[in-house]
Protein backbone atom coordinates (compact mmCIF):
# COMPACT_ATOMS: atom_id res chain seq x y z
CA UNK A 1 0.00 0.00 0.00
CA UNK A 2 1.33 3.50 -0.50
CA UNK A 3 2.23 6.15 1.45
CA UNK A 4 -0.48 8.29 0.52
CA UNK A 5 -3.13 5.42 0.95
CA UNK A 6 -2.48 4.70 4.52
CA UNK A 7 -2.25 8.66 5.74
CA UNK A 8 -5.61 8.94 3.89
CA UNK A 9 -7.04 6.27 5.84
CA UNK A 10 -5.58 7.46 8.70
CA UNK A 11 -6.93 11.09 8.44
CA UNK A 12 -9.92 9.03 7.23
CA UNK A 13 -10.20 7.60 11.01
CA UNK A 14 -9.08 10.74 12.41
CA UNK A 15 -12.05 12.49 11.01
CA UNK A 16 -10.47 14.73 9.21
CA UNK A 17 -11.15 13.80 5.42
CA UNK A 18 -14.03 16.55 3.46
CA UNK A 19 -17.56 14.23 2.34
CA UNK A 20 -15.94 13.16 -0.73
CA UNK A 21 -12.43 12.17 0.03
CA UNK A 22 -14.15 10.55 2.97
CA UNK A 23 -16.58 8.47 0.69
CA UNK A 24 -13.29 7.63 -1.93
CA UNK A 25 -11.92 5.74 1.90
CA UNK A 26 -15.07 4.36 2.36
CA UNK A 27 -15.53 2.79 -0.83
CA UNK A 28 -11.45 1.59 -0.79
CA UNK A 29 -12.20 -0.13 3.00
CA UNK A 30 -15.28 -1.86 1.86
CA UNK A 31 -13.27 -3.39 -1.54
CA UNK A 32 -9.70 -3.86 0.01
CA UNK A 33 -8.97 -6.23 2.64
CA UNK A 34 -5.89 -4.51 3.23
CA UNK A 35 -6.89 -1.19 3.63
CA UNK A 36 -10.10 -2.15 5.95
CA UNK A 37 -7.76 -4.12 8.25
CA UNK A 38 -5.80 -0.62 8.50
CA UNK A 39 -8.67 1.39 9.38
CA UNK A 40 -10.39 -0.90 11.88
CA UNK A 41 -6.58 -1.18 13.79
CA UNK A 42 -6.24 2.51 13.60
CA UNK A 43 -9.66 3.34 15.01
CA UNK A 44 -9.00 0.27 17.79
CA UNK A 45 -5.62 1.92 18.87
CA UNK A 46 -7.10 5.46 18.64
CA UNK A 47 -9.52 4.63 21.25
CA UNK A 48 -7.72 2.61 23.30
CA UNK A 49 -4.97 5.41 23.63
CA UNK A 50 -7.28 7.91 24.48
CA UNK A 51 -8.92 5.65 27.12
CA UNK A 52 -5.77 4.70 28.68
CA UNK A 53 -4.25 8.16 28.72
CA UNK A 54 -1.13 7.35 31.53
CA UNK A 55 -1.43 9.36 34.73
CA UNK A 56 1.10 10.84 36.88
CA UNK A 57 0.93 12.40 40.05
CA UNK A 58 3.31 15.01 41.40
CA UNK A 59 5.95 13.75 43.76
CA UNK A 60 5.87 16.54 46.39
CA UNK A 61 3.06 17.57 49.04
CA UNK A 62 0.12 20.24 47.61
CA UNK A 63 2.10 22.66 50.06
CA UNK A 64 5.51 22.33 49.33
CA UNK A 65 4.65 22.15 45.20
CA UNK A 66 2.56 25.57 45.84
CA UNK A 67 5.02 27.15 48.22
CA UNK A 68 7.59 26.55 44.90
CA UNK A 69 5.17 28.00 42.95
CA UNK A 70 4.79 31.14 44.90
CA UNK A 71 8.17 31.89 44.72
CA UNK A 72 8.25 31.43 41.07
CA UNK A 73 5.37 33.78 40.89
CA UNK A 74 6.99 35.91 43.23
CA UNK A 75 10.44 36.20 41.26
CA UNK A 76 8.46 37.16 37.70
CA UNK A 77 8.62 40.75 38.17
CA UNK A 78 5.90 40.76 35.01
CA UNK A 79 3.16 39.29 37.38
CA UNK A 80 -0.01 40.41 36.18
CA UNK A 81 -3.10 38.89 35.60
CA UNK A 82 -5.59 42.40 35.62
CA UNK A 83 -3.92 45.00 33.21
CA UNK A 84 -3.10 47.83 35.00
CA UNK A 85 -2.14 50.97 33.01
CA UNK A 86 1.90 52.09 33.66
CA UNK A 87 3.25 55.04 34.13
CA UNK A 88 5.25 56.71 30.96
CA UNK A 89 8.56 54.87 32.85
CA UNK A 90 7.40 51.45 32.62
CA UNK A 91 6.03 51.71 28.96
CA UNK A 92 8.90 52.68 27.84
CA UNK A 93 10.96 50.00 30.17
CA UNK A 94 8.71 47.79 27.98
CA UNK A 95 10.17 48.48 24.98
CA UNK A 96 13.82 49.32 26.61
CA UNK A 97 14.48 46.04 27.88
CA UNK A 98 14.05 43.65 25.23
CA UNK A 99 15.79 46.18 23.09
CA UNK A 100 18.43 46.29 25.51
CA UNK A 101 18.66 42.54 25.89
CA UNK A 102 18.75 42.57 22.04
CA UNK A 103 21.49 44.77 21.56
CA UNK A 104 23.67 42.69 24.39
CA UNK A 105 23.17 39.77 21.57
CA UNK A 106 24.26 40.91 19.11
CA UNK A 107 27.32 42.52 20.84
CA UNK A 108 28.08 39.15 21.95
CA UNK A 109 27.56 37.55 18.70
CA UNK A 110 29.74 40.13 16.87
CA UNK A 111 32.35 40.93 18.87
CA UNK A 112 36.00 40.24 17.93
CA UNK A 113 37.49 37.75 20.06
CA UNK A 114 40.91 37.10 20.81
CA UNK A 115 41.16 34.05 19.38
CA UNK A 116 38.00 34.21 16.98
CA UNK A 117 36.77 30.94 18.40
CA UNK A 118 33.86 32.32 20.75
CA UNK A 119 32.39 33.98 17.56
CA UNK A 120 32.88 30.76 15.66
CA UNK A 121 31.06 28.90 17.92
CA UNK A 122 27.99 31.21 18.85
CA UNK A 123 27.40 31.65 15.37
CA UNK A 124 27.58 28.08 14.29
CA UNK A 125 24.88 27.32 17.36
CA UNK A 126 22.48 29.47 15.82
CA UNK A 127 20.16 28.49 12.65
CA UNK A 128 21.25 29.52 9.59
CA UNK A 129 19.41 32.01 9.13
CA UNK A 130 19.51 33.27 5.67
CA UNK A 131 16.69 30.74 4.50
CA UNK A 132 13.13 30.33 3.96
CA UNK A 133 12.03 28.09 6.08
CA UNK A 134 13.78 24.92 4.97
CA UNK A 135 12.68 21.42 5.53
CA UNK A 136 13.25 20.14 9.49
CA UNK A 137 15.42 17.69 10.04
CA UNK A 138 16.69 15.48 12.84
CA UNK A 139 20.16 14.79 13.23
CA UNK A 140 22.37 11.73 13.90
CA UNK A 141 25.76 11.12 14.76
CA UNK A 142 27.60 8.36 15.01
CA UNK A 143 31.33 9.07 16.27
CA UNK A 144 32.83 5.71 16.04
CA UNK A 145 31.57 5.28 12.81
CA UNK A 146 32.24 9.34 11.30
CA UNK A 147 28.71 9.20 10.09
CA UNK A 148 26.43 12.01 10.51
CA UNK A 149 22.88 11.40 8.90
CA UNK A 150 20.03 14.73 8.21
CA UNK A 151 16.87 12.77 8.20
CA UNK A 152 14.86 15.18 6.45
CA UNK A 153 10.93 15.14 7.26
CA UNK B 1 4.00 40.25 41.96
CA UNK B 2 1.39 43.15 42.22
CA UNK B 3 0.67 43.61 45.56
CA UNK B 4 -3.51 42.19 45.54
CA UNK B 5 -6.23 41.72 47.95
CA UNK B 6 -6.23 38.46 48.84
CA UNK B 7 -9.46 36.40 50.92
CA UNK B 8 -7.24 37.13 54.02
CA UNK B 9 -7.91 40.87 54.22
CA UNK B 10 -11.46 40.78 53.11
CA UNK B 11 -14.18 40.98 55.69
CA UNK B 12 -15.65 37.72 56.72
CA UNK B 13 -19.18 38.58 55.15
CA UNK B 14 -17.36 38.57 51.67
CA UNK B 15 -14.89 35.05 52.38
CA UNK B 16 -15.51 32.82 49.84
CA UNK B 17 -15.55 29.85 49.38
CA UNK B 18 -12.89 27.91 47.13
CA UNK B 19 -13.68 24.37 47.33
CA UNK B 20 -17.02 23.95 46.07
CA UNK B 21 -16.35 26.58 43.64
CA UNK B 22 -16.69 25.96 39.80
CA UNK B 23 -13.41 26.39 38.03
CA UNK B 24 -14.67 29.76 35.90
CA UNK B 25 -15.84 31.33 39.30
CA UNK B 26 -12.02 30.01 40.76
CA UNK B 27 -10.95 31.91 37.56
CA UNK B 28 -12.69 35.08 37.54
CA UNK B 29 -11.97 35.21 41.30
CA UNK B 30 -7.94 34.43 40.38
CA UNK B 31 -8.06 37.70 37.72
CA UNK B 32 -8.98 39.86 40.45
CA UNK B 33 -5.80 39.02 41.81
CA UNK B 34 -7.00 36.50 44.15
CA UNK B 35 -3.75 33.90 44.69
CA UNK B 36 -6.20 31.67 47.13
CA UNK B 37 -8.76 30.71 44.50
CA UNK B 38 -5.65 30.49 42.33
CA UNK B 39 -3.97 27.73 44.41
CA UNK B 40 -7.50 26.06 44.45
CA UNK B 41 -6.83 25.80 40.63
CA UNK B 42 -3.48 24.79 40.61
CA UNK B 43 -4.69 21.77 43.64
CA UNK B 44 -7.11 20.53 40.98
CA UNK B 45 -5.29 20.35 37.84
CA UNK B 46 -1.75 19.86 39.31
CA UNK B 47 -1.74 16.42 38.34
CA UNK B 48 -2.57 16.37 35.17
CA UNK B 49 -0.79 19.18 34.41
CA UNK B 50 2.46 17.39 35.76
CA UNK B 51 1.07 14.10 34.23
CA UNK B 52 1.33 16.57 30.79
CA UNK B 53 4.76 17.61 31.20
CA UNK B 54 6.00 14.13 32.16
CA UNK B 55 4.47 12.29 29.53
CA UNK B 56 5.74 14.89 26.84
CA UNK B 57 9.59 15.44 28.76
CA UNK B 58 9.81 11.81 30.44
CA UNK B 59 11.95 13.22 33.38
CA UNK B 60 10.49 13.56 36.88
CA UNK B 61 13.01 16.81 37.59
CA UNK B 62 11.89 18.70 34.13
CA UNK B 63 8.22 17.66 34.39
CA UNK B 64 8.13 19.41 38.11
CA UNK B 65 10.49 22.12 37.01
CA UNK B 66 7.68 22.97 33.40
CA UNK B 67 4.87 22.07 35.19
CA UNK B 68 5.29 25.05 37.77
CA UNK B 69 6.28 27.17 34.89
CA UNK B 70 3.15 26.44 33.56
CA UNK B 71 1.13 27.94 36.64
CA UNK B 72 3.47 30.80 36.79
CA UNK B 73 2.95 31.55 33.08
CA UNK B 74 -0.44 31.09 33.66
CA UNK B 75 -0.62 33.26 36.69
CA UNK B 76 0.95 36.13 34.55
CA UNK B 77 -1.65 35.72 31.57
CA UNK B 78 -4.82 34.73 33.23
CA UNK B 79 -6.15 38.17 31.95
CA UNK B 80 -6.14 36.84 28.26
CA UNK B 81 -8.29 33.53 29.36
CA UNK B 82 -11.48 34.27 28.07
CA UNK B 83 -13.03 30.96 28.52
CA UNK B 84 -13.33 29.90 25.50
CA UNK B 85 -11.95 26.63 26.16
CA UNK B 86 -11.83 25.27 29.83
CA UNK B 87 -9.54 25.99 31.55
CA UNK B 88 -7.88 22.56 32.42
CA UNK B 89 -7.39 22.54 28.44
CA UNK B 90 -5.88 26.62 28.76
CA UNK B 91 -3.53 25.21 31.29
CA UNK B 92 -2.86 22.34 29.67
CA UNK B 93 -1.92 24.14 26.05
CA UNK B 94 0.32 26.47 27.94
CA UNK B 95 2.36 23.21 29.31
CA UNK B 96 2.97 21.85 26.15
CA UNK B 97 4.10 24.61 24.72
CA UNK B 98 6.76 25.06 27.38
CA UNK B 99 7.38 21.32 26.76
CA UNK B 100 7.82 21.60 23.09
CA UNK B 101 9.93 25.12 23.67
CA UNK B 102 12.23 22.96 26.00
CA UNK B 103 12.54 19.65 23.24
CA UNK B 104 13.59 22.57 20.74
CA UNK B 105 16.49 23.79 23.22
CA UNK B 106 17.46 20.31 23.84
CA UNK B 107 17.63 19.49 20.14
CA UNK B 108 20.24 22.17 19.36
CA UNK B 109 22.57 20.76 21.71
CA UNK B 110 21.87 17.30 22.03
CA UNK B 111 22.71 15.07 18.87
CA UNK B 112 20.78 12.25 19.12
CA UNK B 113 22.88 8.21 18.64
CA UNK B 114 22.21 7.19 15.42
CA UNK B 115 20.53 3.87 16.73
CA UNK B 116 17.93 6.24 17.48
CA UNK B 117 17.92 6.46 13.79
CA UNK B 118 16.06 3.38 12.91
CA UNK B 119 13.13 3.99 15.18
CA UNK B 120 12.63 7.92 13.98
CA UNK B 121 12.62 6.69 10.12
CA UNK B 122 10.20 4.03 10.73
CA UNK B 123 13.03 1.10 11.59
CA UNK B 124 12.06 -2.57 11.35
CA UNK B 125 8.45 -1.62 11.35
CA UNK B 126 8.98 0.42 7.83
CA UNK B 127 9.36 -3.07 6.23
CA UNK B 128 6.51 -4.99 8.56
CA UNK B 129 3.22 -5.34 6.59
CA UNK B 130 0.95 -2.44 7.18
CA UNK B 131 -1.02 -3.89 10.11
CA UNK B 132 -2.36 -2.85 13.21
CA UNK B 133 -4.05 -5.49 14.76
CA UNK B 134 -6.15 -4.19 17.88
CA UNK B 135 -4.09 -3.86 21.17
CA UNK B 136 -6.42 -3.95 23.52
CA UNK B 137 -7.28 -7.75 23.09
CA UNK B 138 -6.19 -9.99 26.27
CA UNK B 139 -5.10 -7.00 28.43
CA UNK B 140 -6.83 -5.92 31.52
CA UNK B 141 -7.31 -1.78 31.74
CA UNK B 142 -4.86 -1.17 34.64
CA UNK B 143 -1.86 -3.57 32.51
CA UNK B 144 -2.79 -1.37 28.94
CA UNK B 145 -2.72 1.83 30.59
CA UNK B 146 1.34 0.96 31.55
CA UNK B 147 2.09 -0.60 28.47
CA UNK B 148 1.08 2.49 26.56
CA UNK B 149 2.88 4.57 28.74
CA UNK B 150 5.85 2.29 28.65
CA UNK B 151 5.40 2.03 24.69
CA UNK B 152 5.25 6.14 24.50
CA UNK B 153 8.51 6.10 26.39
CA UNK B 154 10.44 4.91 23.42
CA UNK B 155 9.11 6.87 20.98
CA UNK B 156 11.22 9.53 19.74
CA UNK B 157 10.17 13.16 21.42
CA UNK B 158 9.13 13.95 18.08
CA UNK B 159 6.81 11.32 17.64
CA UNK B 160 5.59 11.30 21.25
CA UNK B 161 4.43 15.09 21.13
CA UNK B 162 2.52 14.85 17.78
CA UNK B 163 0.71 11.33 19.57
CA UNK B 164 -0.40 13.18 22.72
CA UNK B 165 -1.16 16.03 21.03
CA UNK B 166 -3.38 14.20 19.20
CA UNK B 167 -5.16 11.55 21.19
CA UNK B 168 -4.83 13.73 24.31
CA UNK B 169 -5.28 17.30 23.80
CA UNK B 170 -7.83 16.50 20.84
CA UNK B 171 -5.91 19.10 18.67
CA UNK B 172 -6.49 18.64 14.81
CA UNK B 173 -3.33 17.72 12.16
CA UNK B 174 -3.43 21.75 11.38
CA UNK B 175 -3.27 22.86 15.13
CA UNK B 176 -0.44 20.49 15.80
CA UNK B 177 0.94 21.74 12.29
CA UNK B 178 0.80 25.30 13.63
CA UNK B 179 2.23 24.53 17.51
CA UNK B 180 5.20 22.44 16.20
CA UNK B 181 6.10 24.65 13.28
CA UNK B 182 6.29 21.30 10.42
CA UNK B 183 3.56 21.01 7.87
CA UNK B 184 0.21 18.76 8.09
CA UNK B 185 2.07 16.58 5.96
CA UNK B 186 4.56 15.76 8.54
CA UNK B 187 2.59 15.75 11.30
CA UNK B 188 0.38 12.81 9.59
CA UNK B 189 3.86 11.04 8.97
CA UNK B 190 4.83 11.11 12.63
CA UNK B 191 1.51 10.26 13.69
CA UNK B 192 1.26 7.32 11.11
CA UNK B 193 4.79 6.11 12.24
CA UNK B 194 4.14 7.27 15.79
CA UNK B 195 1.01 4.79 16.00
CA UNK B 196 2.66 1.80 14.26
CA UNK B 197 5.43 1.87 16.57
CA UNK B 198 2.90 1.84 19.06
CA UNK B 199 1.26 -0.51 18.01
CA UNK B 200 4.31 -2.88 17.13
CA UNK B 201 5.44 -2.45 20.92
CA UNK B 202 2.22 -3.36 22.22
CA UNK B 203 1.83 -6.28 20.34
CA UNK B 204 5.95 -7.21 21.24
CA UNK B 205 4.82 -6.58 25.59
CA UNK B 206 1.85 -8.73 24.96
CA UNK B 207 3.72 -11.58 22.86
CA UNK B 208 6.08 -11.29 26.17
CA UNK B 209 3.67 -11.47 28.44
CA UNK B 210 2.17 -14.58 26.73
CA UNK B 211 5.46 -16.54 26.49
CA UNK C 1 81.02 25.98 -12.52
CA UNK C 2 81.47 24.01 -9.34
CA UNK C 3 78.22 22.46 -8.09
CA UNK C 4 77.04 23.73 -4.96
CA UNK C 5 77.20 21.79 -1.42
CA UNK C 6 76.56 22.16 2.40
CA UNK C 7 74.51 24.86 3.62
CA UNK C 8 73.64 26.74 0.08
CA UNK C 9 72.49 23.52 -1.07
CA UNK C 10 70.02 23.38 1.80
CA UNK C 11 69.04 27.03 1.73
CA UNK C 12 68.37 26.54 -1.56
CA UNK C 13 66.12 24.03 -1.19
CA UNK C 14 64.29 25.79 1.59
CA UNK C 15 63.82 28.78 -0.65
CA UNK C 16 62.21 26.98 -3.44
CA UNK C 17 60.03 24.68 -0.68
CA UNK C 18 59.10 28.07 0.45
CA UNK C 19 57.83 29.58 -3.13
CA UNK C 20 56.37 26.29 -3.90
CA UNK C 21 54.69 24.81 -1.01
CA UNK C 22 51.76 27.98 -1.25
CA UNK C 23 51.22 27.01 -5.23
CA UNK C 24 50.87 23.15 -4.34
CA UNK C 25 48.22 23.85 -1.53
CA UNK C 26 46.06 26.17 -3.18
CA UNK C 27 45.94 23.79 -6.51
CA UNK C 28 44.50 20.93 -4.12
CA UNK C 29 41.48 21.72 -5.17
CA UNK C 30 39.03 20.96 -2.72
CA UNK C 31 35.71 18.10 -3.99
CA UNK C 32 33.20 16.18 -2.96
CA UNK C 33 32.08 13.19 -4.15
CA UNK C 34 27.95 13.04 -4.19
CA UNK C 35 25.75 9.61 -4.81
CA UNK C 36 22.39 9.71 -5.00
CA UNK C 37 21.29 6.00 -3.60
CA UNK C 38 17.91 4.75 -3.57
CA UNK C 39 17.09 2.47 -0.53
CA UNK C 40 14.61 -0.53 -1.66
CA UNK C 41 13.53 -4.03 -0.93
CA UNK C 42 12.92 -4.23 -4.47
CA UNK C 43 15.13 -5.82 -6.95
CA UNK C 44 17.16 -3.29 -9.76
CA UNK C 45 14.96 -2.56 -12.29
CA UNK C 46 15.76 -4.12 -15.68
CA UNK C 47 17.71 -1.96 -18.03
CA UNK C 48 18.69 0.80 -15.69
CA UNK C 49 22.30 1.36 -15.04
CA UNK C 50 21.92 1.43 -10.99
CA UNK C 51 24.97 0.21 -9.44
CA UNK C 52 24.89 -1.87 -5.93
CA UNK C 53 26.51 0.35 -2.82
CA UNK C 54 30.07 -0.63 -2.10
CA UNK C 55 30.71 -2.55 0.92
CA UNK C 56 32.21 0.02 3.07
CA UNK C 57 29.55 2.33 2.49
CA UNK C 58 26.71 -0.03 3.22
CA UNK C 59 28.64 -0.29 6.62
CA UNK C 60 27.79 2.98 7.16
CA UNK C 61 23.96 2.98 6.61
CA UNK C 62 23.70 -0.10 8.56
CA UNK C 63 21.29 0.91 10.53
CA UNK C 64 18.71 0.76 7.78
CA UNK C 65 16.80 -1.68 6.98
CA UNK C 66 16.27 -1.85 3.57
CA UNK C 67 17.67 -5.05 1.11
CA UNK C 68 19.03 -3.09 -1.40
CA UNK C 69 20.88 0.08 -1.89
CA UNK C 70 21.07 1.02 -5.97
CA UNK C 71 23.65 3.62 -6.47
CA UNK C 72 21.38 6.00 -9.00
CA UNK C 73 24.18 8.41 -9.79
CA UNK C 74 27.41 9.64 -8.73
CA UNK C 75 28.54 13.28 -9.39
CA UNK C 76 31.69 15.01 -8.28
CA UNK C 77 31.12 18.91 -6.77
CA UNK C 78 33.74 21.48 -6.56
CA UNK C 79 33.85 23.15 -3.10
CA UNK C 80 34.64 26.99 -4.12
CA UNK C 81 35.56 29.50 -1.58
CA UNK C 82 33.04 31.58 -3.63
CA UNK C 83 29.84 31.51 -5.91
CA UNK C 84 28.76 27.77 -5.66
CA UNK C 85 28.13 25.42 -8.72
CA UNK C 86 24.47 23.85 -8.93
CA UNK C 87 25.44 20.09 -9.55
CA UNK C 88 22.20 17.63 -10.86
CA UNK C 89 22.07 14.70 -9.14
CA UNK C 90 18.58 13.81 -10.82
CA UNK C 91 16.09 15.30 -12.86
CA UNK C 92 14.45 15.89 -9.67
CA UNK C 93 17.81 16.97 -7.36
CA UNK C 94 20.73 18.50 -7.30
CA UNK C 95 23.39 20.13 -4.59
CA UNK C 96 25.49 22.96 -4.39
CA UNK C 97 28.46 22.89 -1.75
CA UNK C 98 30.42 25.80 -0.58
CA UNK C 99 33.57 26.62 1.58
CA UNK C 100 32.40 28.49 4.28
CA UNK C 101 35.74 29.46 5.34
CA UNK C 102 35.69 28.14 9.01
CA UNK C 103 36.60 25.33 8.89
CA UNK C 104 32.99 23.94 7.33
CA UNK C 105 31.45 23.43 3.93
CA UNK C 106 27.54 23.94 3.20
CA UNK C 107 25.89 21.42 1.10
CA UNK C 108 22.48 22.51 0.06
CA UNK C 109 19.82 20.55 -1.49
CA UNK C 110 17.67 21.35 -3.88
CA UNK C 111 14.64 20.00 -5.43
CA UNK C 112 14.67 20.46 -9.58
CA UNK C 113 10.95 21.39 -11.45
CA UNK C 114 10.75 21.71 -15.40
CA UNK C 115 10.36 25.50 -15.59
CA UNK C 116 10.97 26.77 -11.98
CA UNK C 117 13.99 27.83 -10.21
CA UNK C 118 15.63 25.26 -7.94
CA UNK C 119 13.98 25.31 -5.08
CA UNK C 120 16.08 24.84 -1.30
CA UNK C 121 15.27 21.91 0.80
CA UNK C 122 17.76 21.87 3.21
CA UNK C 123 20.99 23.35 4.07
CA UNK C 124 23.88 21.42 6.36
CA UNK C 125 27.19 22.50 7.48
CA UNK C 126 30.07 19.74 7.76
CA UNK C 127 33.51 19.53 8.60
CA UNK C 128 35.72 20.08 5.98
CA UNK C 129 38.65 18.29 7.63
CA UNK C 130 36.44 15.04 8.84
CA UNK C 131 35.05 14.73 4.79
CA UNK C 132 38.61 15.33 3.71
CA UNK C 133 39.71 12.18 6.62
CA UNK C 134 36.53 10.09 5.49
CA UNK C 135 33.27 10.94 7.50
CA UNK C 136 30.42 10.52 5.40
CA UNK C 137 27.63 13.34 5.71
CA UNK C 138 24.49 11.89 4.49
CA UNK C 139 20.87 13.60 3.67
CA UNK C 140 18.29 11.12 3.93
CA UNK C 141 14.65 10.79 3.28
CA UNK C 142 11.14 8.90 2.69
CA UNK C 143 10.21 8.49 -0.88
CA UNK C 144 7.15 10.33 -1.07
CA UNK C 145 5.90 8.04 -4.29
CA UNK C 146 6.89 4.30 -2.82
CA UNK C 147 6.08 3.17 0.85
CA UNK C 148 8.74 1.97 2.28
CA UNK C 149 11.42 3.16 0.17
CA UNK C 150 14.13 6.14 0.84
CA UNK C 151 16.63 8.11 -0.94
CA UNK C 152 20.05 8.92 -0.08
CA UNK C 153 22.61 11.27 -0.75
CA UNK C 154 25.93 10.43 0.32
CA UNK C 155 28.77 13.08 0.28
CA UNK C 156 32.27 11.96 1.09
CA UNK C 157 35.66 13.48 0.72
CA UNK C 158 36.56 12.96 -3.28
CA UNK C 159 38.10 9.74 -3.28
Amino acid sequence: MKTETCLEIQAYVDGELDASRRATVEHLCATDPEARQLSEGLAALRSAVRAHEPEFQVPETREFYWSQIQRRMSAASAAAPVTVAGSAWTQWMRWLVPLAGAAAVVSLLTLPSREGQATATLASMSPTPAYAAPASSIIYRSDTDGVTVHWIN
Amino acid sequence: MNKRPSSASMPTSLKRDYVPSADDVLVGWAQQGDTEAFEQLVFRHRDKIYARAMLMMRNEEEALDLSQEAWVKSWQRLHQFQGDSSFATWMTRIVINLCLDQIRRQKKTRSESIEQLEEDAGGVERQMPVEIINPTEGLEKTELRSRIDEAMSKLTDAHRAVLIMHEFDGLQYKEIADRIGISIGTVMSRLFYARRRLASLLQSLRRERTE
Amino acid sequence: MRPLTGWPVLVYRCLLATLLLPAAVLAEEFKVEARLVWGTNQPKPAGKPFTALDDPSRDKVRQFKWTNYWVVNTVISPVPRGKPQLVNLSSKCAIDVIDLGNGNVEIRLFELKEGAEPKLVKPVQHSRKALKNGEYCILAGDDKKVWDDAWFVILTGGR
